[in-house]
């Protein structure tokens, strides 16, 4: 089998760009549901053992969560993030080039910000691990999320870097496409977590 | 199922034609049923005298709950039996006719289903589940509330790799063997210092983990005296083998001096 | 352009990862102090992974996305599926999903052979009473491996072999989706293996696989192994799982409509493999949590923090029962795909079969607390629990006439693989029924935790499953390896294995009924004739795995040459060559019916695909 086969073996796989697309979308999909369900069971944990600790044991003295202002500022930044990362997609969906890299870096260094917020948050609560349910399952919630953010920070970075070297067009832009899927995914759970704060 | 050799029975061409077939042959299936009846009849008796050939095949029925526990456990083989021999009477059924001895290119009827049994199979599945589930749900409904009668509680502690118990309404006598009296309602309160236990006489036929930080309840209600043992039925470590009391259940009046004994020995120690 | 013969390779895989793992724990220790030994360990451990990954070659692909890098060209896709040929390509990373087929089935039954000695091991212990054998930490951590090794080796045993080499063929694909994930997923399941080997020289874990906390918070370091692996392990399974759906999704050829689907692609990659994929991760966060609890000091599963052994039950059973149906569902899958080919019928009752293993996926995720009935958890959920576990057998049920089904007034042909489907009959109606007994929760008050729980998986999954496995492994070995299996030796396989398996767990059974408790190194004299005659038993099936080996390499090495459809079966894969050719078909084949056409009246002499130019 030779190389000239091997280039109707990558023609045939895909069947066209549309199914290449609809291939990586559905692949693409599948493991953020993985992951979705990973977070889940990190939600789970944190509501039953809010469930199970009552009268003081949730928050033991000296342990004060964080203020509900900072998680909606948390969710806030990201999602103005995800908007611009989907403002950049629809853009160079278009073809506008320039548009991709504005909202593409817009979008980057709001992450960047939400990262650095989010690690000065954590060496600064004033409680660490073994402080009780409430500070463990908010460390191991945020210390999650700060791992989102550098897989975020690292596509993104990805997709600004081939923006720059023109490897995006219509009709082939599906690499952004795909990372906005995360993108959208780790600003929904920031929201999530905003939200958590209230129960 | 001798007279049902191979190829006794086998279909004509298949090849000849759909028709063909499909055509119904009625001896089969009235053969493979009275066979399926004899292996269910067979069936039930051998497993309604599988105690006898089994010597200590259930530990001794010691308590209410293990009388309904064993009943079940026979109910329960006696209602899959049936079940168990309409796929292997009929599977077996069918080797033994149409199995042939190499390929020889021919094919079977070309059946790809039958809508109305299918729908009877799972139809007839669903009741079946039905009645376990009502059947269990009114034996749980049965176990889960506390036997008639004055209630002794006892406290079950759990450790690497030892059970504790504690009498509360005897002055915190506490004890690494249990006794307990006869046709009294029993509440055991379950604890663990450690690590996950579960508590377990299987003479009673009772058994609920030992989870630390939390109290776990199950009642017995032991019906008949002699000497158990209680066990550790969760994997808790390096002797997990070896977590194990002897439990007695002993008449009103044997329980009664025991605990008394107990009762002096305890407060000489300053308990 | 070629690159050198020993990059990409283990050769450069195994220093790097071992280097990076050396790397990483040192300086974890240096940064952390003397209390971070147990982070340290869990840090070497996922550094050994980034490193053998790296030292692979698979993260060549995402530096040439982030760099921006030109696509790689057909000729490099083509090197990458070939790696220079012969038999050093099933060492790198080479994205044939033949090969990566070949190196799921090896390392499967690599697995299983560490494992089935693990179990010699403990029935060895079980003998006779005295726990002579070995000091108990090392037989807890024996009877842990066992459990591991074994689970993890049936999950992947069917899905990844059978799923990889076969599901695209059958489907008329010429790779899987996406062929570097494929490589990746068997490399990353392959970090998990020394990981695990590691856990007995770390004080092993005391735990068994189901490694409950908070026992598993004060084991030894060997703890922290068992995590890793499980941590990689998942990993692999998503990764695995979500190539072989998407490949089952899209990559389909012209014609193979969803009610043309076999049914093996229903049950290994459409409906397993989505379980897989999305029930793990419950797995993987628990071990997470364990490992925090171990590194950071935190007390997800300790009371005295506030923490609950309860939480971890919840999300521990929460992939674990699942899991029984990631590894079941594709050995009834198996089933359901040779009945057809050895009852010369079409398979009976399709759609039935396929909406019943949909249903098996969809109630899988609702019984997980049956596991839970005497934890004292939420003993209110014990009724509703209990309904959802007895509904779950209505679907399983139905596998069961499809097989009867499809037997009746067939034309049987009793080869090896039709063997092993018919000891699945037999296997799994005993191992299903005894299930009646545990969704019973007054009855489970009993037999849980005991060696009748043991005695009935194994019969649902040695018995019924492993059946499955050995089934697919007659079957499909000829378009494999190109070798026929001896037949003979097959026979003596299938008969000490059937009959040995069903002594040694039947008196396992009846041990259990007396009130011996599972996973425990001795016992009281009351169950001594049982345990003897189920270890007696198990030793006679570990010599028939021994037969099983001889036969496999023998066959490999010599056996007589397999022609393209030794079945004549009519799914794609034997419409092809044997050996199968890289592109595995010349052009792409359009299907015209369903796989199942036994006996229509008109059948295609060649079987279920017409060649029509693409």
């Amino acid at each position: 089998m030779d190389a000239a086969a091997t280039a109707g073996r990558l023609a045939a796989a895909g069947e066209g760009v549309e199914a290449q697309h609809r291939k990586l979308r559905i692949g693409t999909l599948l493991l953020i549901a993985s992951d979705v369900v990973f977070v889940a069971c990190l939600f789970f944990t944190y509501l039953y053992l809010r469930a199970l600790n009552v009268e003081g044991r949730w928050l033991p003295a000296g342990v004060q969560p964080p203020s509900i202002a900072s998680g909606l500022l948390l969710a806030g930044l990201l999602v103005a993030s995800a908007a611009s990362y989907r403002w950049a997609d629809l853009g160079i969906r278009q073809g506008d080039q320039r548009r991709l890299q504005t909202g593409l870096g817009v979008a980057l260094g709001l992450v960047v910000v939400e990262l650095l917020y989010a690690l000065w948050q954590l060496t600064h609560l004033g409680f660490g691990p073994g402080s009780g349910t409430f500070a463990d399952s908010f460390i191991v919630l945020t210390g999650y999320h700060v791992v989102h953010l550098l897989l975020v920070i690292l596509l993104g970075g990805m997709v600004l870097n081939r923006a720059r070297h023109g490897r995006y067009g219509p009709g082939r832009a599906i690499g952004v496409e795909l990372v906005g899927y995360v993108w959208y995914w780790v600003a929904l759970m920031a929201v999530a977590m905003a939200l958590l704060a209230l129960v | 199922m001798a007279d049902l050799g191979p190829g006794a029975a086998a279909p004509g061409n298949p090849r000849g034609g759909a028709g063909r077939g499909v055509r119904p042959e009625p001896r089969h299936i009235r053969r493979v049923l009275v066979i399926w009846a004899i292996a269910t009849v067979l069936g039930i008796a051998l497993v309604l005298n599988l105690h006898r050939l089994l010597p200590g095949l259930l530990p001794p029925m010691a308590s209410s709950e293990a009388q309904g526990v064993d009943f079940t456990l026979g109910f329960f083989t006696v209602l899959a039996v049936p079940v168990a021999m309409l796929v292997w009477v009929f599977a077996a059924y069918s080797i033994a006719t149409w199995r042939v001895r190499r390929f020889e290119g021919l094919d079977g009827p070309p059946i790809s289903g039958s809508p109305v049994l299918q729908t009877t199979w799972i139809l007839s599945s669903a009741l079946l589940c039905l009645f376990l589930v009502v059947y269990g749900l009114a034996l749980l409904t049965n176990v889960s509330a506390a036997p008639p009668g004055r209630l002794l509680t006892v406290d079950v502690t759990g450790q690497q790799w030892q059970w504790n118990f504690k009498y509360p309404s005897r002055g915190g006598v506490t004890t690494t063997t249990l006794a307990l009296p006869v046709n009294r309602p029993i509440l055991f309160r379950v604890t663990s210092l450690d690590v996950d236990h579960s508590f377990w006489i299987p003479a009673l036929a009772i058994k609920i983990d030992a989870i630390p930080g939390e109290v776990t309840t199950v009642y017995a209600m032991p019906t008949r005296e002699g000497t158990y043992t209680a066990r550790c039925a969760e994997l808790c470590g390096l002797y997990h083998s070896y977590m194990q009391s002897r439990v007695r259940v002993l008449s009103a009046g044997g329980f009664s001096s025991w605990i008394g004994a107990q009762e002096r020995v305890w407060g000489r120690g300053g308990g | 352009m070629a690159s050198r013969w020993w990059s990409q390779s283990v050769l450069t895989g195994v220093p790097m990862g071992v280097v990076t793992a050396l790397v990483a724990a040192l300086l974890t220790r240096a940064i952390g102090g003397p209390s971070a030994s147990d982070a340290a360990i869990c840090i070497g451990f996922v550094g050994w992974a980034f490193g053998f990954l790296g030292g692979m070659g698979a993260f060549r692909y995402p530096r040439t996305l982030l760099l921006a890098r030109p696509d790689p060209t057909a000729e490099e896709e083509h090197q990458l599926a070939v790696q220079g040929g012969g038999p050093w390509r099933y060492f790198r990373f080479t994205t044939d999903h033949k090969v990566v087929g070949i190196q799921y089935l090896v390392l499967g039954l690599v697995l299983f052979a560490v494992g089935g000695l693990a179990a010699m091991l403990i029935r060895l212990e079980l003998l006779r009473p005295g726990a002579a054998a070995f000091p108990p930490a090392t037989y807890n951590t024996i009877v842990g491996l066992h459990g591991i090794i074994m689970i993890a080796g049936t999950i992947i045993m069917i899905t990844g072999p059978f799923g990889n080499f076969v599901v695209p063929i059958m489907i008329g694909a010429r790779d899987m989706a996406f062929p570097r994930l494929n490589a990746l997923s068997f490399w990353l399941l392959f970090t998990a293996v020394p990981v695990l080997l590691c856990a007995p020289f770390l004080g092993g874990f005391p735990t068994g696989w189901t490694s409950y906390a908070p026992l598993a918070d004060q084991a030894p370091p060997g703890m922290d192994a068992f995590l890793v692996t499980i941590l990689l392990f998942g990993g692999s399974v998503a990764v695995a799982g979500a190539n072989i759906v998407t490949t089952a999704i899209t990559m389909r050829a012209p014609g193979m409509t969803w009610t043309r689907l076999p049914i093996f692609v229903w049950g290994a990659a459409m409906t397993a493999s989505t379980l897989g994929l999305m029930v793990f991760p419950a797995f993987m966060a628990a071990m997470v949590l364990l490992g925090l609890d171990r590194t950071l000091g935190t007390s997800f599963y300790v009371a005295s923090g506030g923490g609950s052994a309860w939480l971890y039950d919840n999300l521990f059973w929460l992939m674990g029962h699942p899991e029984v149906y990631v590894i079941a569902i594709p050995a009834f899958a198996v089933i359901m795909e040779l009945l057809p080919v050895f009852s010369r019928k079409p398979l009976f009752g399709y759609r039935t079969a396929v909406a019943s293993t949909t249903a098996i996926v969809g109630l899988s995720v609702l019984v997980w607390a049956h596991h839970m009935f005497v934890t004292g958890w939420a003993p209110q959920l014990n009724g509703p629990f209990m309904l959802t576990t007895e509904m779950i057998s209505i679907p399983t049920g139905v596998v069961f006439l499809v097989a009867v089904g499809t037997l009746w007034r067939g034309r049987i042909w009793l080869t090896v693989p039709m063997l092993f489907v018919l000891s699945f009959l037999w296997n799994f109606v005993i191992g299903g029924m005894t299930g009646l007994y545990l969704a019973d929760v007054p009855t489970d008050y009993q037999l849980h935790g005991s060696l009748f729980v043991t005695a009935h998986f194994h019969y649902t999954l040695m018995g019924g499953a492993l059946m499955g496995f050995f089934a697919a492994f007659y079957y499909w070995f000829p378009k494999m390896t190109g070798r026929m299996l001896n037949e003979t030796l097959g026979r003596i396989h299938f008969w000490v294995t059937q009959v040995a398996f069903n002594v040694t767990f039947l008196a396992m059974f009846y041990v259990g009924l007396q009130g011996m408790p599972r996973r425990v190194a001795d016992y009281s004299a009351q169950f001594a004739a049982g345990n003897f005659v189920a270890s007696i038993g198990a030793f006679v099936l570990g010599a028939a795995m021994l037969v099983f080996a001889y036969n496999i390499v023998s066959s490999w090495l010599r056996g007589q040459r397999a022609p393209s459809n030794p079945w004549h079966a009519k799914t794609l894969e034997w419409q092809v060559p044997t050996p199968v050719p890289l592109e595995n078909f010349e052009e792409t084949p359009v299907i015209t019916s369903w796989p199942y056409d036994y006996g229509a009246p008109e059948p295609t002499p060649e079987g279920a695909a017409e060649r029509a130019p693409a």
